[in-house]
């Protein structure tokens, strides 16, 4: 599995379980694939904790699926949390904080 | 440029597969290290820029074709630098049409920020068909 999620008082929190995040879409269509009904989702929390490294494929598979809970949910936040500080540099150096929260370990 | 300087430290071929791209990667790093070629990016960025070339050449140039192959060439053209090279089968594209994803606060643009990363990190340039691009990286004397 490439992730597991948990909703609780309109916070949605995605933990992913893969140490690389390379683009494999795996999360996006395992999320367009749920069911939504009855939520509504205030903030969606991407825990990376177990996240060593990420590269620009796997950045734009985050901004696709934030882009996709943007059309779901309109006003929407994002947080990313538990960041490992090196990938949070790279988040920082393509202007990812602009789309969403970034807080690293 | 003598006939020494232009002579590759590494070269290789490779199927445009994910296992592929990710041996080729930690075989240049621990060959460079084991030649003592030490750039002043760290092994994680020197690991992301060698991805993002790789990955690009793979996708984008090869359409991740198994049959088709990706060359990666390194050579150290002068003493505080060496040069990766990386080229595809494919018909190759213009830098210019890259959009510039930065600076827009809510950018939510899917392409552009691999060239941004490797830009960031190291010199980048192009061959004339846009299938080749060098890496220029400054290392330690």
């Amino acid at each position: 599995m490439a992730y597991e999620t948990k909703f609780e008082q309109g916070v949605f929190t995605v933990l992913l379980e893969k140490e690389r995040q390379e683009g494999e879409q795996d999360i996006l269509n395992g999320l367009i694939e749920s069911d939504y009904s009855g939520m509504t989702i205030d903030k969606v929390i991407f825990d990376f904790d177990r996240v060593i490294y990420i590269n620009s494929l796997g950045i734009a598979e985050f901004i696709s699926v934030m882009k996709f809970m943007i059309s779901k949910f309109e006003k929407i936040k994002f947080k990313f949390i538990n960041v490992d500080k090196k990938i949070a540099k790279i988040f920082k150096m393509v202007e990812l904080g602009n789309l969403a929260d970034i807080d690293t370990k | 440029m003598n006939k020494m300087d232009t002579e590759y430290l590494y070269r290789e071929h490779v199927s445009s597969t994910n296992e592929e791209r990710v041996r080729l990667i930690e075989s240049v790093l621990d060959f460079l290290e084991s030649q003592k070629v030490h750039t002043l990016i760290d092994r994680y960025e020197f690991y992301l820029i060698l991805d993002e070339a790789i990955s690009n050449a793979m996708e984008h140039g090869n359409s991740w074709g198994s049959d088709k192959k990706v060359l990666l060439k390194v050579t150290k053209p002068e003493s505080s630098s060496i040069e990766v090279i990386v080229s595809d089968e494919g018909n190759g594209f213009d830098p210019e049409e890259i959009p510039d994803m930065m600076g827009d606060k809510k950018n939510l643009s899917l392409r552009g920020r691999g060239i941004f990363i490797m830009r960031k990190f190291c010199s980048v340039g192009w061959n004339k068909k846009g299938n080749e691009i060098s890496l220029t990286i400054k290392i330690k004397n």
